[in-house]
């Protein structure tokens, strides 16, 4: 190329800089969309894939039926290929904090674990094993905040087996790879999701067995972790350990199954206790009602007898006290007769014979007598004494003369013991005549005593005897008060005793009920106790070799659910880019078209003067190939910058995000450039062929102008005649230019298609909410049952949930997970058993998406949802088979298909499912309409007895609305690449409109057409080409939008399949207005069309 | 005073840094239905004058008076109107609207002013009866200027103005269109100004203006203007 050909063309791009920045700046547009968008996934996967790596993020995981001992982690240490095996505890659990209820995962960790690290945000580790870390969470959802005290409960009341603490104390916050995605997967509380994690030390648990195994494989790190290559990688290891699984397994097995036979032993030992047990109380309480019966028997025998006796016993007393009143009377009168002859006869003959002794001694009187009496024995006594005296004085003398032998003295003595006996002997006759003259007198005196006492007996003997008398007629009448008072008291003592008895006999009633009861019962629990045994029985019989599941990451949820988000990320940026490039070819080949044409007499002198073909050709592929690597570089630049982060921004509204990693992706860099400088050069190269194919001398005649011809229209008079002028030039001018028609209308379409998708994403996501929990479920949410309620137990749940404040319906019904399957596709859904129609219509909406029809339901057939209806290729009358609830397997009719956004659905009647599975479902599941939710409303159903779990669809909208949130930066994202797009496009179009024809717009200047005649010469073609260009877009857009939604969508949610009205009109409108903005600026253009100097040579 | 008057008519085209005279002071006159012809050589600036004269150009200095009107004095959307109400315009290559037949052409002028010729009666008379639905890429160069003619002629203008109307044309088409011209402006009494570098044709004009150098070198009179048909070259 020559040195003047190259100045031609920089000259050119000078002249026409306005198409070189067409050319450039679509092509900025479309590598900045293809490199930004095409980027953000590999930017997704190895933000986040350093994230895991650097936290050590598990590759594999296994579960057991049976869990894992210490022994399992030894084998698999020796396990080719893996570097770290830690064994971890999990629990699913309810957590009151402040009144709020969570569904809680909590996991155990090793203080020393270098696998699923987290990252610390705030806070400290725990020290002890009733402190805790919980969720740092992303911007609109966290976990529970920093300081919380937590309440673990589990539904089963089982927290014990499982935890050493009821109670846990947030003392960090933490993220982890393991939980990236805000939304965590389901718990094993019947499948309500779990909100929130913690991680505790593994002292706070209780079991002995690990949960799981957490695995990572030597080298995997080094592989970005959602890459094939990963997956390869991966693979040998897992199988390697499936393989080692066969072994492990079976030890665990047996283990186990000792444990168990232990604890069945155990268990029977207790039953057998129990049952003896109650067999000795029950004939202890048995043996205590007879007493009581026996007592009660023998109380009444009492009362009886005590009746009797108390009426024998008071005749016999009465009849005592009337024999002792006669008696009394009897002797009375002899009293009398007594007395009357004592004072009559006795006592005068006694005072008779008492005077005459009186008369013998020669007193008057007793007194005298008695004197006299006294005198004499008073001489008598005197006398004695003096004997007694001149007694004792001879002794002493005796003695004195036994010791002495003083002669004198003996002598004196001697002479004085004569004087004495001398006086002795006189004294003695003396005493002898005076006891002689007593005797006499004492003998009258006694006599007188005795008359006097025999008066005095006699009448002391009347007195008593009457005396006796009188207190014997008081004692008969004390008698007969006592007697009285007595029998009063016994009549009420047997009264008091027939109350008692009474009472007795209700109280044995009652305690005879309750025996009865309690043996009922007690019977019961042991026969429950009995079939436990049983079935436990049973079941160790059926312990298999523990299972072993080796889950690689794509079975965790939360790094499935982005590994899906990356490749969902991966089809929009497969998708959209296509669209940027037809574009910019289009764009290209108008411009260069227009370019080559407008210098095809420039051409037609150089290929004279000899210049190649190719060297013609190079100016314009070298003009276009400058555009495209100028606007290539900016793209790159400007797409790297801005697309990534905000795609990664708004996915980080669902996800926990790692800081992002920024990188160019080279190949993307590479791969977009080299395609759009290929295009590019294509098109150009495609606009030039044509003339350059042509010899010089014609390239030098002015390029023959394309034919008028007639156009269809015209052949229907009808119509054609009733068009105004302009309209029929208008309409002439759409139709003649086939190429600009074909343009424009792909052009425009694209741009409306765009803006199409772009909002219909919107549109299928935000009607997920409106559509699945406003029109199809009526119900607000579900209350799960205890296992094996009895009916009357449930009806009074209902009753009580009925009763709280806000619920206006309730219902009962069967509802279970599974598997549907046809052939050997597999989905897990959800079984309803409505009783009937009416019921399942009063909680669902049931109807067909595309007309809005109802669906009946009956007993012929299942109602299945649209998407596992597509996912299983059904159609109506084709067979699915559906697990029953004891997982038997059968096959049913689909009947009808419905709309359902969210998880799969089979509804069924009764009678269906008892057809099929030969037996009656069970009511599992309560479903609850409200009309407002009070803010304890969950605590409160979920206190009710007999409730399992509860789960209400406000946070599941909650979450929706979060997911939508994330979209909508996506989908602006779109809308303003749309508008560029189409701003470009119009531009373009437009202005190489105006310059093609130029010429014919002087001429209407010449001719006298005044600026806004000239405006709508030409728009009016422009809006109608619009039009129709936007009017294919929404084809195609529609098109394009259920392209997209087919590929983001995921396997349990069916995003809203359609496209709003109303976004499909504010799509055209946005077009049209773009139309109108380029139009806009078009004017100043048109205005400066000078009528001479376009007129001046030949086109 | 005459029908048109220029006065002192100066146009000057600034290219850069240097100014170029088209125009160098212009000073003529033209009556009601003459038929003028402007001759002069290459670059001399004879379209200057029409374009100008047409209200496709402006001047830079100097009075321009059609019909009492001060053309140099009008501004944009009084040039339109004049053009539109006033003036009919053939050009060397036709400038028709490939678009569109004929017939159409004619009507697109006729759409827009206020008292125009009977389409297909300005058609008939310009002898294109038969052809008059066919699209101009269907004509002959001659039936193609004499389509344009008839565009100009339908607008029942003031003042037609013709730069080189044959200069596409053989001689016997070029003759005809030339008898066209004169025939409307001696049948009608239009004025019609007529621009060629054919000498030969002087004769025929009612007036000859001589264009040299961006001026007026000679202004002739012809009191008997020859018929077309007469002339040869
Ligand atoms: N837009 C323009 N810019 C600069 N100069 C111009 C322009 N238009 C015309 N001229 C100059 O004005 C002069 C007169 O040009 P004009 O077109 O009137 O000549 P002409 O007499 O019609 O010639 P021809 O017979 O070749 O058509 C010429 O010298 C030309 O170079
Ligand atoms: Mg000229």
């Amino acid at each position: 190329m020559s040195k003047n050909l190259l100045k031609d063309t920089l000259r050119t791009i000078r002249k026409t800089f306005a198409k070189f920045v067409t050319l450039f700046a679509i092509v900025a547009l479309g590598v900045a969309f293809f490199v930004g968008v095409s980027a953000a996934a590999p930017i997704m996967s190895v933000s986040v894939d350093k994230y895991n790596d650097e936290n050590s993020f598990m590759d594999l995981q296994i579960y057991s039926t049976f869990g894992f001992e210490e022994g399992d982690i030894e084998a698999l240490e020796t396990v080719d290929g893996i570097e770290e095996v830690v064994g971890t505890k999990f629990v699913d659990v309810i957590g009151k904090y402040e009144n709020k209820l969570w569904v809680i995962r909590v996991e155990s960790y090793q203080p020393n674990q270098n696998l699923n690290n987290f990252v610390l945000k705030e806070g400290r580790m725990p020290k002890n094993k009733n402190e805790c870390l919980a969720e740092k969470g992303g911007s609109l959802r966290t976990g529970v905040p920093l300081g919380a005290v937590i309440d673990v409960t589990r539904p089963e009341n089982d927290t014990d087996d499982y935890l050493d603490v009821n109670q846990l104390t947030v003392v960090g916050l933490v993220d982890t790879p393991e939980y990236v995605n805000e939304e965590k997967g389901n718990s094993t509380l019947s499948n309500q999701a779990i909100q929130t994690f913690l991680f505790v030390p593994e002292e706070s648990f209780s079991t002995d067995y690990y949960s799981s195994i957490i695995i990572t494989v030597d080298g995997a790190k080094e592989l970005n972790g959602f890459s094939q290559a990963y997956t390869d990688f991966i693979d040998p290891v897992q199988e390697r350990i499936e393989t080692l699984a066969t072994t492990q397994s079976q030890v665990r097995r047996d283990r186990i199954y000792q444990e168990a036979m232990e604890e069945y032993n155990d268990g029977l030992q207790e039953y057998e206790d129990g049952k003896k047990e109650f067999n000795d109380e029950i004939a202890k309480a048995q043996r205590e009602i007879n007493d009581a019966k026996q007592k009660l028997v023998d109380g009444e025998q009492e009362i009886k007898d005590n009746e009797e006796k108390l009426e024998t016993e008071s005749a016999k007393a009465l009849l005592d006290l009337d024999n002792a009143q006669k008696d009394l009377e009897k002797g009375l009168v002899e009293w009398k007769a007594q007395k009357a002859k004592f004072d009559e006869e006795t006592k005068p003959a006694l005072l008779s014979q008492k005077n005459s002794i009186l008369v013998q001694v020669g007193v008057s009187s007793l007194d005298q007598l008695n004197g006299l009496i006294t005198q004499v024995q008073g001489n008598v006594t005197n006398l004695q004494t003096k004997i007694n005296d001149k007694n004792t004085r001879l002794q002493e003398i005796e003695v004195l003369l036994n010791t002495t032998t003083d002669p004198t003295e003996i002598a004196t003595l001697n002479a004085e013991k004569q004087a004495i006996n001398a006086e002795l002997q006189t004294l003695q006759t003396n005493l002898a005549t005076a006891t002689a003259t007593l005797v006499p007198l004492t003998q009258a005196r006694d006599g007188i005593n005795q008359i006097d006492a025999g008066i005095a007996s006699g009448e002391a003997q009347l007195t008593s005897a009457k005396q006796l008398l009188d207190e014997g007629a008081g004692k008969v009448w004390a008698g007969r008060l006592e007697l009285e008072e007595t029998k009063k008291d016994a009549l009420q003592k047997i009264a008091d005793a027939k109350v008692e008895l009474a009472d007795g006999k209700v109280e044995l009633a009652d305690a005879e009920k309750k025996f009865a009861e309690e043996k009922e019962k007690g019977q019961k629990e042991l026969d429950d106790g009995w079939a436990d045994l049983v079935k436990a029985k049973e079941d160790i019989s059926k312990i298999e070799k523990a299972e072993w599941t080796v889950l690689d990451r794509d079975m965790n949820y939360s790094s499935k659910t982005f590994k899906d988000t990356i490749a969902q990320m991966r089809s929009i940026a497969a998708v959209f880019p296509v669209f940027f490039f037809l574009v910019a070819a289009l764009v290209c080949l108008t411009t260069m078209t227009r370019m080559v044409d407008e210098q095809r007499g420039q051409i037609g002198v150089l290929r004279a003067l000899g210049y190649g073909k190719l060297a013609c050709a190079s100016k314009y592929l070298i003009y276009a190939i400058l555009a495209t690597l100028l606007g290539g570089f900016v793209g790159t630049i400007f797409g790297l910058l801005i697309f990534p982060g905000v795609v990664y921004t708004a996915w980080g509204m669902m996800y926990v995000l790692p800081p992002i990693q920024l990188f160019v992706p080279w190949d993307l860099v590479i791969l977009s450039n080299g395609l759009f400088v290929s295009v590019m050069a294509l098109t150009t190269w495609f606009a030039a062929r044509q003339s350059m194919n042509e010899v010089p001398s014609q390239l030098l005649r002015p390029k023959s102008p394309p034919m008028g011809k007639k156009i269809i229209l015209e052949r229907l008079p009808l119509i054609w005649n009733r068009f105004s002028f302009t309209s029929k030039v208008t309409a002439r001018n759409i139709i003649r230019y086939k190429k600009r028609f074909l343009m424009t209308v792909i052009g425009i379409a694209g741009c409306t298609a765009l803006l199409v998708a772009g909002f219909g994403i919107k549109d299928s996501i935000s009607t997920i909410v409106d559509k699945q929990f406003n029109q199809i479920y009526q119900y607000d949410g579900q209350v799960a049952l205890d296992d094996d309620l009895v009916q009357s137990k449930i009806n009074e749940v209902q009753t009580e949930i009925n009763n709280l404040e806000g619920v206006t319906n309730s219902l009962q019904l069967t509802s279970y997970q599974a598997k549907t399957m046809v052939n050997n596709d597999e989905q897990v859904a959800t079984v309803y058993v409505y009783k009937n129609d009416e019921e399942l219509k009063s909680m669902n909406d049931i109807r067909h998406r595309k007309d809005s029809k109802e669906i009946i339901l009956d007993d012929s057939g299942v109602i299945i949802d649209e998407k596992l209806a597509e996912l299983l290729n059904l159609s109506v009358g084709d067979t699915i088979s559906i697990e029953s609830e004891n997982e038997i397997i059968k096959d049913f009719v689909v009947s009808d298909i419905n709309e359902m956004y969210v998880n799969h659905s089979v509804f069924m009647t009764p009678t269906a499912y008892e057809n099929a599975f030969g037996i009656k479902p069970t009511t599992n599941i309560l479903q609850v309409v409200l009309d407002y939710e009070t803010s304890d409303f969950l605590q409160k159903v979920s206190y009710i007895d007999g409730v399992q779990s509860v789960s209400f669809y406000g946070s599941l909208i909650e979450n929706f609305n979060n997911m939508i949130n994330g979209l909508n930066v996506v989908v602006v994202v779109l809308i303003v690449c749309a508008g560029l797009l189409a701003f470009v496009v119009l531009s373009n179009l437009t202005n190489v409109n105006i310059s093609e024809r130029q010429r014919e717009i002087a001429t209407l200047k010449v001719l006298g057409f005044n600026r806004k005649e000239v405006n709508m010469y030409i728009y009016k073609e422009n809006l109608i080409l619009t039009f129709i260009g936007s009017i294919f877009g929404l084809g195609l857009g529609v098109v394009l939008h259920k392209f997209i939604i087919l590929m983001v969508e995921m396997d349990y949610i069916m995003f809203g399949r359609d496209v709003s009205v109303f976004s499909l009109i504010l799509s055209v409108l946005i077009t049209m207005f773009f139309a109108l903005v380029v139009n806009f600026f078009m004017t100043f253009k048109l205005r400066k069309i000078q009528m001479v100097e376009s007129l001046k040579s030949v086109e | 005073m005459s029908y048109i008057e220029f006065k002192g008519v100066k146009k000057i085209y600034h290219v850069g840094e240097v100014d170029i005279e088209a125009l160098a002071g212009v000073d003529f006159s033209i009556d009601k239905g003459e038929f003028v012809i402007v001759a002069g050589a290459s670059g001399a600036g004879k379209s200057t004058i029409l374009n100008i004269l047409g209200g496709m150009d402006t001047c830079s200095t100097g009075e321009i008076i059609v019909d009492g009107a001060r053309v140099d004095q009008m501004n944009e959307k009084q040039l339109t109107d004049y053009r539109r109400y006033d003036i009919g315009f053939v050009f060397q290559f036709y400038n028709l609207v490939q678009n569109l037949t004929a017939l159409e052409n004619v009507e697109l002028a006729t759409q827009i002013c206020k008292n125009p010729l009977d389409v297909n009666l300005t058609v008939e008379q310009v002898g294109l009866q038969d052809r008059k639905n066919n699209f101009p890429s269907q004509l002959s160069g001659g039936e193609q200027q004499r389509v344009a003619i008839a565009r100009a002629l339908a607008k029942n203008p003031k003042l037609l103005l013709c730069d080189e109307p044959t200069g596409a044309l053989d001689y016997n088409t070029g003759k005809q269109v030339l008898k066209l011209l004169q025939d409307t402006c001696r049948t009608q009494g239009m004025t019609v100004v007529i621009i060629t570098h054919n000498l030969a044709l002087c004769p025929m004009g009612d007036k000859v203006i001589k264009v040299k150098n961006g001026k007026i070198s000679s202004i002739t009179v012809n009191e008997n203007p020859v018929n077309v048909e007469m002339i040869e070259w």
